[in-house]
């Protein structure tokens, strides 16, 4: 299916596999999500769910012994299963963007981060050249400086402009400014030091901040965020959230926001999905979800999180059971040995994903799908 | 610690190695054979005996007090001096560069065993150069294609080239190679590469008469370089290839399991999933995001094969009849000219040392995690 | 640990190590070979005395020298002597079959690298831990003194020992052995050192483990993997020393049934009779490349990042 006008995002019944040692694990069965333009999406389940597969499967980068075994994955009306590497090029330099969990591994430990954002800018110097020379323009511009000393440099870019063309030396420089100018926007302090430093001269903190930065340098119209709070302390989070509301506002981007903290859903995002097992179980509103929440799961899920109204934490808190094992999953709905509205038909129809009220999705057959 | 003072440390330390070393070396040769082959270096056929005596008492082996040649020979006791106080002798004597007349046997008589030994070095430093440079030129290539392409035919091929390289005899891969290059591959009824020196002069595709060139520095290729002579230049690089390729097949083997290795391990790590997503091309993601991580493995063992390479030399200088310090040691060996042993031992030990510090700093500036 | 890793530990949960060994087995042959080549070795040192009567090392029926006669390969050089019966690998200077002397020769090189390997382990054992449990200046005084042996390319070293001390098969040994030891040392002493930082030391510290000498042993236990995988590794390379050293000539006596003794005859003859040289030499490669094979296949089987 591919996206309806609006959507940013549509993955129709994906489901991949792993070709491991141990026999192949079903890591997606089937996920249904479509992100809205402008929206922020946020993905939530428990380690192992599927969740960071998913993501992986949009941008393209899932791993050699990764078996994509049918779907679709639709960006802006373009299939990303099965593209040219050149294309999966171009649509990560320009649509889609990946931020990962932790900024220490993701970061590489020899080279400055500076180069690791300018290297962005110059592996298609075409896609960028205008850009470069419109935010250099603007800086001139409000500098009050469009004449006097930067005259003939203005004037040099404009001709430039017209061309399309930037002279090498010009180039750099221009993407060594942009990126300090970039560093600047995502708040970190000194950004022309920053530029300079090594990943392990940072902080945790900084080293999110930068890799926020190389996605916010290709202006995507998606941007994937994989548990980028997750390994920060408190207060950083509250600080890196923040940035990319306020950021998503700025560039008018899509977010798909992956965790499993429920309390960052509730903050930031506008529609919620529920992972379990590789499948979405439940997606709505975020206000939908948490006053109305329909899959067995996602109950368990709310209930489990303290909560300061409630006096203490209910004796049935907390879901029964462990996540199961995906070589040889459960046969039906996969929540079913965990689920406490468990019936006969679970084991044995796999639910299909269904609206069960305006813009709330259910996969469970509670709600219909018995044959 | 800023660089220089680790470099300080460094060469501070080198020097006690040195010491030490020449200390161990010292006692082995001296105190374990017999005094008068210390003297053998020293003594020529015209001395008589009271000129030999005066000569093993400069030397700091017998005693002022010893009354004759012959007791100094029969070892009578207060005639011969301990083996530690004949260390500060020795060590006045190195350091000024007396070491002796070379005792080797197609070297004329009273030729100092210092000149003998720095008429020969050029060649093997030639020799071992070659087969750095081939070494780099040949390993790091193939392990990276190893990596690139695992488990398909360049890496098994590759792997199977760094595994033999590794466990292969040096001597028999050098017959090997005379044997297939000389003997079999024939051009114009001689072997395809010549055998005999480090100038090839009857080979199939080698010039017969490349003229003369003017020793600059001894080594027979850098001084055609520098005498721009063209034919000698050829003749002497078709020389080196076979003992260059034997000399370096062993380390060859090891870098290019090295780099096999950690460029593997490299491609795993999390940055090239965050390289692959920011949309770069194939070529920047091997090279600048994985090799600047999978070499410095790689720079730390180099400090070793520099070992493995001075200490193939003797190997395959002998199998090559290559006239350098190599095959010249096993001589001095059979002939117990400690003085050459001893010397050789001792400019070996530098260029070690002096090469793990290079190397040690080279790692100290590729990894800024490293700061000094 | 990457995010592939934690990944794949949340999808499998335990690892089956047993299992996963297997499937390494399965999927690398060449372990297969190394373990055949080598335990074929060892098979062959077993029995050698059998297979030849070890006195024909003695023998010298110097009319039969450098004869070659065995139809299935044909040198292509005029001047072959042929031989009046067939010797499968041809005779060797002193008119010995070629073939009988390689199998009385494995033996000599295989006993030598144990013991050569055996040694270096024993001491890099015991002082490389020592440097590193200790520390201080104890750990200094046997880094230098290492620093020391390592500025000498081994070879170097064994020859000049050999001069001085006489060629004997004993004297051949020490001098390996010497040369090999500062490489053990350091090993077990980085080992010792990672291992020290680990939790578990805290632990077992915390809980009262009574003397160093428990912590020790528990520290020593777990270093070791690496150590012995080196010394499997090592039995090729030492072999190849030892034959390096015999094949330039300083071997105890000429006759000696011993791999690099054999080709070094070859040498003065290697255009005129290049079985003498090829043969020998090939063995060791074989040999050099069953042990190598075999202690990569372990080195893969334990490695903690190979899980895939």
């Amino acid at each position: 299916m591919s996206t309806t006008k609006g959507e940013i995002l549509r993955v129709s019944n994906l489901r991949v596999s792993f070709n491991t040692y141990a026999g192949e694990v079903k890591a997606l069965d089937g996920v249904e999500l479509s992100v809205k333009k402008g929206e922020v999406l946020g993905l939530v389940g428990e380690s192992g769910c599927g969740k960071s597969v998913t993501a992986l499967a949009v941008a393209g980068l899932l791993p050699p012994n990764a078996i994509v075994l049918n779907g679709s994955v639709q960006l802006d009306g373009k299939e990303v299963l099965g593209m040219s590497k050149k294309d999966l090029q171009t649509i990560r330099l320009e649509e889609v963007a990946m931020v990962f969990q932790d900024p220490m591994t993701f970061l590489n430990p020899v080279l400055s981060v500076g180069s690791q954002i300018t290297e962005i800018i110059s592996t298609r110097p075409e896609l960028f050249t205008s850009r470069l020379i419109n935010h250099r323009i603007g800086e001139i511009e409000r500098g009050g400086a469009k004449s006097g000393p930067m005259e003939e440099e203005w004037a040099r870019l404009q001709t430039a402009l017209q061309r399309g063309k930037l002279s090498k030396k010009d180039f750099d420089r221009l993407a060594k400014e942009y990126t300090i100018s970039v560093l600047a926007s995502v708040n970190l302090p000194e950004p022309d030091k920053v530029f300079r430093m090594y990943p392990f001269e940072l902080s945790g903190g900084m080293r999110q901040r930068a890799m926020i930065a190389m996605a916010l340098v290709r202006r995507p119209k998606l941007i994937l965020a994989d548990e980028i709070t997750t390994a920060l302390d408190v207060t950083v989070q509250a600080q890196v959230l923040k940035l990319l509301r306020d950021l998503k506002t700025e560039i008018d981007a899509s977010i798909v926001l992956i965790t499993h903290d429920l309390a960052v859903i509730a903050e930031l995002c506008d529609r919620v999905a529920v992972m379990y097992a590789g499948n979405v179980v439940e997606l709505a509103d975020v206000g939908e979800l948490f006053s109305n929440p329909l899959h067995p799961y996602t109950k368990g899920l709310l209930a489990s999180v303290p909560r300061v109204d409630v006096p203490s934490a209910s004796p049935d808190a907390g879901i029964a059971g462990s996540v199961p094992d995906l070589i040889r999953p459960p046969s039906g709905c996969r929540f079913h040995p965990r689920c406490p509205k468990a019936f006969d038909k679970c084991p044995q129809v796999k639910p299909p994903f269904i609206e069960v009220a305006p813009g709330h999705f259910v996969a469970c057959l509670l709600y219909g799908g018995v044959p | 610690m800023r660089l220089y003072v680790y470099i300080l440390r460094r060469l501070l330390l080198m020097l006690f190695v040195l010491f030490a070393l020449s200390l161990l070396i010292f006692y082995l040769t001296r105190g374990l054979l017999p005094p008068t082959s210390a003297l053998a270096a020293y003594i020529t056929p015209r001395m008589d005996d009271s000129a030999k005596l005066s000569v093993a008492r400069a030397l700091g082996v017998a005693t002022t007090s010893c009354p004759s040649f012959q007791a100094f020979t029969s070892l009578q006791n207060g005639c011969v001096v301990p083996v530690w106080e004949q260390y500060g002798a020795w060590l006045h004597n190195a350091l000024t560069g007396n070491w002796g007349y070379s005792l080797l046997p197609n070297v004329a008589p009273l030729t100092p065993t210092w000149d003998t030994f720095w008429n020969r070095f050029p060649f093997t430093a030639e020799l071992a150069i070659a087969a750095a440079i081939l070494t780099i030129a040949l390993g790091i290539p193939l392990g990276i294609i190893s990596a690139t392409h695992n488990n398909k035919l360049p890496d098994h091929l590759s792997r199977l080239v760094s595994l033999g390289g590794y466990s292969v005899p040096q001597f028999w891969f050098g017959a090997v190679l005379q044997i297939v290059f000389v003997l079999y591959v024939r051009v114009n009824g001689l072997g395809l590469l010549s055998t005999s020196s480090a100038v090839a002069t009857s080979c199939g595709i080698c010039f017969a008469n490349p003229g003369t060139v003017t020793t600059f520095t001894g080594a027979p290729v850098l001084d055609a370089f520098l005498s721009l002579n063209g034919p000698y230049l050829w003749d002497a690089l078709l020389a080196l290839i076979l003992p260059a390729l034997t000399l370096a097949i062993t380390s060859v083997g090891a870098i290019t399991r090295i780099v096999r290795s950690s460029m593997m391990d490299a491609l795993r790590q999390d940055y090239i999933i965050l390289a692959r997503s920011k949309g770069l091309r194939e070529r920047a993601i091997v090279y600048r995001h994985a090799l600047r991580n999978a070499i410095l493995p790689a720079v730390t063992i180099s400090g070793l094969l520099v070992s493995y390479l001075m200490g193939g030399v003797v190997v395959v200088e002998i199998v090559f009849s290559w006239p350098g310090v190599g095959n010249a040691s096993l001589a001095a060996a059979n002939v117990l000219d400690v003085n050459f042993l001893e010397l050789y031992v001792l400019v070996t030990a530098v260029i070690i040392v002096v090469t793990n510090l290079l190397v040690d700093v080279a790692y100290g500036l590729l990894d800024p995690r490293i700061r000094y | 640990m990457t995010q592939q890793d934690r990944r794949d530990e949340e999808m499998h949960g335990r690892r089956a190590d047993f299992r996963y060994a297997l499937h390494l087995m399965r999927g690398n042959k060449l372990v297969l070979v190394g373990l055949v080549i080598s335990v074929g070795t060892l098979l062959l040192t077993g029995l050698s005395h059998l297979l030849v009567n070890p006195a024909l090392a003695n023998q010298q029926p110097l009319a039969l020298r450098l004869c070659w006669n065995n139809p299935l390969i044909n040198w292509g050089i005029s001047n072959v002597k042929t031989c009046p019966t067939s010797y499968p690998l041809g005779t060797d200077a002193f008119g010995r079959n070629l073939l009988q002397m390689i199998i009385l020769a494995i033996p000599v090189d295989l006993q030598i690298a144990f013991e050569v390997v055996a040694s270096a382990v024993v001491i890099g054992v015991f002082f490389g831990g020592l440097a590193a449990y200790a520390g201080g200046i104890v750990d200094e005084v046997i880094l230098r003194i290492t620093d020391v042996f390592l500025a000498i390319p081994a070879i170097l070293l064994a020859i000049v020992l050999i001069v001085v001390l006489g060629r004997s098969l004993p004297t051949l040994t020490l001098a390996i052995i010497v040369t090999w030891w500062p490489y053990y040392v350091r090993l077990m002493r980085s080992q010792v050192i990672t291992e020290k930082e680990k939790p578990y030391v805290e632990r077992l510290r915390a809980m009262g483990a009574s003397s160093p000498r428990i912590l020790y042993i528990h520290i020593v236990r777990n270093s070791i993997y690496p150590i012995l995988i080196q010394a499997t590794l090592d039995i090729g390379s030492v072999i190849l020393t030892v034959s390096a050293l015999t094949f330039i000539g300083l071997t105890p006596s000429p006759l000696l049934p011993e791999l690099g003794n054999l080709a070094s005859q070859g040498i003065a003859n290697i255009f005129t009779a290049p079985w003498l040289i090829l043969f020998p030499g090939l063995t060791i490669l074989l040999i050099s490349l069953g042990f190598n094979l075999l202690g990569d296949g372990i080195r893969d089987i334990f490695d903690p990042r190979l899980r895939r």
